[in-house]
């Protein structure tokens, strides 16, 4: 068996063991970038977490779709952008923030993996999105990456777009999850 | 009973316990400090280091520990490091591609949980070079402003003219380039011009430099280029590039952006010497000028759209490197060489073309190909949906042209003569050769316009011809000339033509008359 076909195996096997239509706690309570106490999933809007790593190249490439879905969806969903790695400095967050253009966007260092933990998210920049403390997404934001070192010239699917419409809309996700291209969030040590 | 089955559990217990044996050596065996930072300091640390390409850092046990799964993945898929020429039987200079054996250890490593090891068998970090990977430049310009280069977008392709201001002509030995942003500077091609169109061309944009030089030519010359990664080369042994005095030096970047906006106003180095070579050499592009007399149309779809070309030398050369160009939809680029002895030898194979990564291959040694070799390149393209690069969603037909839309192809072999051979029976030959292509396909052309031109014309005769309109020609609607073959045409014996008879006959008539 090729490598690639047990990688498919594997990827199938996991999502037997989905994630998505996961319970998480609502009343989560941890401290954004800035020290502010949030609670993640507690609002009544849906929250989409897009989780990252300063230093991810292909979650860097998709900052400004990031960008542009947060602000086109402002007001109406509860947006967080979360650093998944355990080594981030300070410096590094914030020198990342301000050169990404991400000071508008709230974040949070998840150093102990709670959020990580909760959404069941193994890449950056995977995008989950939790309503009513339930999972109704995990998977890419877009298909900009066809595979690793192939971008394409034009994304021509939105799945995380879509799936915020599809929850804003009260409708069902079209494609509740799916494989992401990316960085793996790095393990607890 | 007994006594015969005893040795025979021993047996399988000995077995088991070799076999659990040999797992665990198997699985001990392999650790960061003895087996995995070898490979990683030698091969991806160069890039992976602070102030490189490279987006983090690999040097240490946690670099690499804590991004394990992801270095099994992309040096298995063999994205990292980058190198998209196929292993052959021909070595390239600075070759950066894992073996297989390397690939295999970093896997088993990342699968029996990444242990570190003993300490003391870590080895020393290389000594990197920094700055000037050649040594002190003699000469260093810089592009002359900053070139701001925004978050996100298409990929800019961008001129820009540096004067060099030499006091007379030179020979240059290398050019280095040393990119400012980074992470935005994916290629760069080099070229002199001596015309003066590329100061021209840039004082008419008001922004920092130009779209493309548009000329080619007399007084303007090729030298090479840099693609992220990328060493540079100086020419081996005594060749170098002429550089007039009045030179202005061109440089044709790639951007690609990276997420953030960046500002690039990158360096140049130039290397030259003053021994003058004993003989020139020349670059012999497969198909000639970039495929661009070779008929490149690639209809929306097509999933292996090829063109071949071959040349076969009139003397015996020393070939020294190589290089493929293509756009987006280039797939396959490769180059072969059919010896007089029959023996083969793969120059360039390029299997997965990537855009972004141009290179040039430079051979380890130069390769000697005897007059009667035949060279043969092959460039092809993938112009369907599935191709991840195609910048058109749903794929648009595409010719050749100089746009990145558009499509280019070629490979090109450098190459000087061989002791006591005439450079310029090989140049004048290949000269024959690239108008050769040029009339070849302007004949190909000429007879698919002619018969687009019969269809048309023949397409209105019918129109008028029936003048009931019901696609076909009745008897008495046949002018007088067509009558007299009427019968003949009918060949469905319907007393009628259609479109169909009617071409099939004219067909008939020009066979006849040719
Ligand atoms: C020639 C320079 C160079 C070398 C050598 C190199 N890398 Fe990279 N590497 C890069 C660049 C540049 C990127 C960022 C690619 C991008 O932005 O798309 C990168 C990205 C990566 C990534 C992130 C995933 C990705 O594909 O974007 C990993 C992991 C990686 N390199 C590992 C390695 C390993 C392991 C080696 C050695 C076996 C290595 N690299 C050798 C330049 C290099």
């Amino acid at each position: 068996m090729g490598k690639k076909s047990l990688t498919v195996l594997i990827i199938s096997w996991l999502a037997a063991f989905d994630l998505t239509g996961q319970i998480v706690k609502t009343e989560l309570t941890i401290k954004d970038v800035s020290g502010k106490s949030i609670k993640p999933f507690s609002e009544a809007k849906p929250s989409v977490l897009i989780f990252t790593t300063y230093d991810c190249p292909v979650a860097n490439k998709m900052v400004p779709e990031i960008r542009h879905i947060a602000n086109s969806y402002q007001g109406r969903i509860n947006f967080l952008l979360v650093y998944t790695d355990p080594d981030t400095s300070q410096n590094e967050l914030t020198t990342h923030r301000k050169d990404f253009g991400l000071n508008e966007i709230t974040s949070i260092l998840d150093s102990k993996h709670n959020l990580v933990k909760a959404t069941g998210a193994e890449i950056t920049p995977e995008a989950v999105i939790v309503k009513k403390g339930k999972v109704l997404y995990r998977g890419r934001i877009n298909n900009f990456y066809e595979d690793f070192g192939k971008p394409r010239r034009v994304v021509t699917q939105h799945d995380l777009r879509d799936a915020i419409t599809a929850v804003l809309s009260g409708k069902k996700v079209p494609q509740p999850k799916g494989e992401c291209i990316g960085c793996y969030i790095p393990k607890l040590k | 009973m007994y006594r015969m089955l005893y040795p025979k559990i021993e047996m399988k217990k000995i077995l088991i316990v070799l076999v659990f044996t040999v797992l665990h050596i198997e699985a001990k065996e392999v650790t960061f400090t003895e087996h995995v930072a070898p490979i990683i300091f030698q091969n991806c640390t160069s890039c992976h280091r602070p102030g490189e390409s490279g987006p983090f850092k690999l040097m240490n046990y946690n670099d690499v520990s804590k991004r394990g799964k992801l270095i099994a993945r992309v040096t298995e898929d063999r994205v990292m490091p980058p190198w998209h020429a196929q292993k052959g039987s021909i070595k390239f200079h600075g070759d950066r591609s894992l073996s297989d054996t390397q690939i295999t250890t970093i896997n088993k490593w990342v699968e029996t949980g990444m242990p570190e090891g003993d300490p003391s068998k870590l080895p020393n970090l290389p000594k990197f070079v920094t700055g000037w990977q050649l040594g002190e430049p003699d000469l260093v310009v810089k592009m002359a402003e900053p070139f701001p280069v925004p978050a996100a977008g298409r990929d800019i392709y961008r001129s820009f003219v540096v004067p060099l201001n030499l006091p007379k002509d030179k020979w240059l030995k290398a050019i280095e380039f040393r990119p400012d942003a980074r992470t935005v500077v994916h290629h760069c091609l080099f070229s002199y011009d001596t015309t003066g169109e590329a100061r021209r061309l840039d004082k008419r944009e008001k922004s920092p430099g130009f779209r493309r030089m548009r000329r080619q030519g007399t007084g303007i010359g090729q030298l090479g280029g840099w693609a992220a990664g990328g060493q540079p080369n100086k020419l081996p042994e005594d060749l170098a590039w002429r550089l007039p005095s009045n030179a202005d030096l061109v440089l044709a970047m790639h951007y690609h952006p990276s997420g953030k906006p960046e500002k690039d106003q990158s360096s140049i180095g130039l290397y030259f010497t003053d021994q003058p070579p004993k003989t020139a050499f020349t670059g012999l592009q497969l198909p000639p000028v970039f495929g661009a007399l070779s008929g490149i149309y690639i209809p929306a779809g097509e999933k292996a759209y090829t063109v071949r070309d071959s040349f076969t030398l009139p003397i015996d050369v020393e070939a020294f490197a190589v290089s493929a160009h293509a756009h987006y939809l280039g797939k396959k680029l490769s180059m072969n060489a059919t010896l007089p002895n029959g023996k083969q030898l793969n120059l360039l194979n390029i299997p997965d073309w990537d855009f972004s990564w141009q290179e040039q291959y430079h051979f380890e040694e130069f390769i000697n190909l005897p007059k009667g070799t035949k060279l043969e390149s092959t460039v092809v393209w993938d112009n369907s949906s599935s191709n991840p690069n195609n910048p058109s969603v749903p794929p648009k037909p595409v010719r050749w042209g100089p746009e990145s839309e558009d499509e280019m192809g070629s490979l090109t072999l450098l190459c000087r003569p061989g002791k006591g051979e005439s450079f310029s029976t090989l140049t004048s030959l290949y000269r024959k050769h690239i108008s050769e292509t040029g009339v070849r396909t302007a004949r190909q052309r000429a007879g698919r316009i002619r018969e687009n031109n019969i269809d048309d014309r023949l397409n209105a005769f019918f129109k008028r011809t029936d003048r009931n309109g019901n696609g076909k020609i009745e008897l008495d609607e046949a002018p007088n000339w067509m009558k007299a073959s009427f019968a003949r045409s009918d060949t469905n014996r319907d007393k009628t033509l259609d479109f169909g008879e009617l071409k099939a006959a004219t067909e008939r008539l020009r066979n006849r008359n040719r």
